[in-house]
């Protein structure tokens, strides 16, 4: 055991390195400084932090405007050094429509919850889509309310216990999980839908790449892109981080299923 | 196989595992020390790493750094 | 509301057009003021107010979309216009305000993407630290204190009046000929129209207490711009109150008539 417990601020962290070895991964630039408020393990900062790390490699930190939801991720304006807006609960991409039509030329994404995007917001989410408006829908999918402290969401699995449903979700009384990003397929106006996930290292290669295509659309004005991402939330779940991989893979996947919906025409 | 090594940012590391998992040459471990804000860190435990980046993709702290030794065909090249 | 409060507070200039219709519920369809209260004295959370702006004719309905933008744009603050559904349907001669002269420049706090110069704009309601949003607030009651000036009211005969009749919107029009009716019957009537109810004109109703006998305030709800009047007057003199709800219209007549018997029951006191 080590005699000192406490790790000194200033103290050089990790191990030396090689002088000839190369960076192959760092933070990207465009997170700020500022540390994450969110839980140990929370696929939130993973998927902000792939999509700073995109917008680095396509150069586009000036040229983004992005729109927070309420949820956990309300503040992420604070870690994405882009100009933002932060909206009322479940209008963000009514917000995203209003600045991608005043400015056409940017790139415009919402980034909502399923709380925010499925529930308060259904109707803002199914209209935005039906207009086809141009910009990058996402959907962070973890099956709860997680800022309120883990209330059912219409996403939650049927069976799964939230402190608003104590013995479980029962089809009968709440209905059944809405499978939201399925739904938007049927609209004209949806030109790439795909559910993606961030709690294994090639599913996060791949939302990247998902992420990538979709700012290239948005480029060519193709219409709206969605990006549902089923993520976690080990503090609404009660469970260790390392569990919600389980979980993930065990009863969200099987509801959620990974990959494209809707994959452009030609 | 390529040699790697990674660093750590102690500070704003919240020692959720996910890294530990996500290594496939089992190089990870959370250290024995805590940070300020009371969590125990990850840190390298061997040699093994080969520069993967699989635990900084899976980092939800962004707090991971990875380096790996140059492809012998740009070694030759330098 | 919410959505009115967060634009707000995220200090964004806009313009609400408020068509007001009988209520509460859904209610009717006819004219109404009774959303006064929520247009002047909120019904979303907060210490908040919107600048607003309760025209009389079509006219002034098509001038105030420019002074509203103008206002929003010079406060950043949200705008309404108080109107009512008699307002909304009404078909008038209207000279429509030159278009291009509103400002046409961009902000420096909008969200247009991030230049290397500066930092990157965020537009948000949510302060969560409580000193923060006491400063948010200070600054917001420091902008209500400069809107204050920007109070605007128009007076009809009020020069000799000894009666005051108080009106906005469509509820002045119809005392304008309350007026002239009263005025062939030899009594001196004039009538205050505040053209802003917020900021109000408090300070001139307040020299006209000093002037008149009383106040009749006319409204088509249940008594609401009422409470500012007698605010304004601190007692000077009494202040009635004559109105309809649901939609229902007074008549130029229904206000002499209860002008003259408030006239008389004043009288009987002093004799
Ligand atoms: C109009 C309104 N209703 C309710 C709330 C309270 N509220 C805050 S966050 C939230 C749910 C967020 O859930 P989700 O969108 O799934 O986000 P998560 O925290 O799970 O990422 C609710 C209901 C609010 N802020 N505003
Ligand atoms: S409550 Fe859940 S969603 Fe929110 S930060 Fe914590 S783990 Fe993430
Ligand atoms: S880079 Fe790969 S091998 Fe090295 S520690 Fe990370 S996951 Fe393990
Ligand atoms: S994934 Fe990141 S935050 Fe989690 S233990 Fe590893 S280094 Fe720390
Ligand atoms: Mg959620």
């Amino acid at each position: 055991m080590n005699e000192k417990l406490y790790l000194e601020d200033e103290e050089n962290l990790g191990t030396q390195v090689d002088e000839s070895y190369d960076q192959v991964y760092c933070r990207p630039s465009t997170l700020t400084d500022v540390p994450f408020h969110y839980c140990p393990g929370c696929g939130h900062s993973v998927v902000h932090k792939v999509l700073m790390e995109v917008i680095d490699e396509l150069g586009i930190q000036e040229e983004t405007i992005g729109v927070a939801p309420v949820g956990c991720s309300v503040f992420a304006y604070q870690y994405m050094n882009i100009d933002m807006q932060e909206a009322a609960h479940g209008r963000a991409s009514a917000v995203a429509t209003g600045v991608k039509r005043v400015l056409p030329d940017k790139y415009v994404f919402s980034y909502q919850g399923d709380g925010d995007l499925a529930a308060i917001g259904t109707a803002e989410t199914i209209h935005t889509v039906n207009r086809g408006e141009n910009i990058l829908m996402l959907f962070i999918n973890n099956g709860i309310y997680g800022m309120t402290g883990g209330q059912m969401a219409p996403t939650s699995l049927i069976g799964q216990v939230t402190s608003t449903s104590p013995y479980g979700r029962e089809a009968a009384q709440v209905g059944n999980p809405i499978k939201i990003a399925d739904m938007l397929c049927l609209l004209p106006g949806a030109y790439y839908v795909t559910r993606q996930i961030v709690h294994n290292p090639n599913g996060v290669r791949k939302l990247k790449k998902a992420l990538i295509k979709s700012f290239e659309y948005q480029k060519q004005k193709k219409g709206t892109c969605f990006i549902e991402v089923v993520s976690n939330c080990p503090s609404g779940w009660k469970m260790t981080p390392v569990e919600t991989i389980k979980y993930i893979e065990e009863q969200m996947l099987p509801m959620y299923p990974v990959g494209d919906l809707k994959v452009p025409q030609n | 196989m390529a040699k790697g090594t990674i660093k750590v940012d102690g500070k704003i590391c919240k020692g959720c595992e996910l890294c530990i998992v996500a290594c496939p040459q089992d190089a990870l471990a959370l250290s024995m020390n805590f940070n300020d804000k009371g969590y125990r860190f990850a840190e390298l435990i061997n040699d093994a790493c080969t520069g993967c980046t699989n635990c900084a993709l899976v980092c939800p702290e962004a707090a991971i750094k990875v380096y790996r030794e140059p492809k012998p065909a740009k070694k030759v090249q330098a | 509301m919410l959505i009115l409060v967060t634009l707000l507070a995220a200090q964004l200039p806009c313009l609400i057009a408020n068509v007001v219709r009988g209520g509460p519920g859904l209610g009717t369809i006819q004219p109404s003021q009774g959303d006064y209260f929520q247009a002047t004295k909120g019904g979303g959370h907060g210490d908040y107010h919107l600048i607003v702006l309760a025209p009389s004719s079509v006219q002034e309905m098509a001038d105030f979309v420019f002074d509203g933008f103008r206002l929003a744009e010079k406060y950043r603050n949200p705008v309404m216009i108080l109107s009512d559904g008699a307002l909304g349907q009404m078909m008038e001669k209207v000279i429509l305000p030159e278009e291009g002269s509103l400002p046409k420049t961009t902000p420096a706090w909008a969200t247009t993407g991030k230049k290397k110069e500066r930092e990157h704009n965020v537009i948000t309601s949510l302060f969560i630290q409580p000193e923060e949003m006491e400063q948010v607030n200070l600054r917001l009651q420091e902008k209500y204190k400069a809107i204050q000036s920007e109070v605007r009211y128009e007076e009809i005969q009020t020069e000799d009046a000894e009666i005051l009749l108080v009106a906005f919107g469509l509820s002045s029009r119809i005392c304008q000929k309350t007026v002239d009716l009263a005025r062939e019957k030899g009594i001196k009537v004039g009538l205050l129209r505040p053209i802003t109810v917020y900021p109000y004109p408090y300070a001139r109703l307040n020299e006209l207490a000093s002037q008149v006998e009383f106040m009749l305030t006319v409204e088509m709800n249940a008594g609401q711009m009422v409470e500012d009047v007698r605010l304004a007057v601190e007692g000077k003199v009494p202040v009635h109150f004559i109105g309809r709800m649901g939609g229902m219209i007074l008549s130029p007549e229904d206000i002499l008539h209860k002008l003259e018997s408030v006239h008389e029951s004043h009288n009987a006191v002093n004799v």
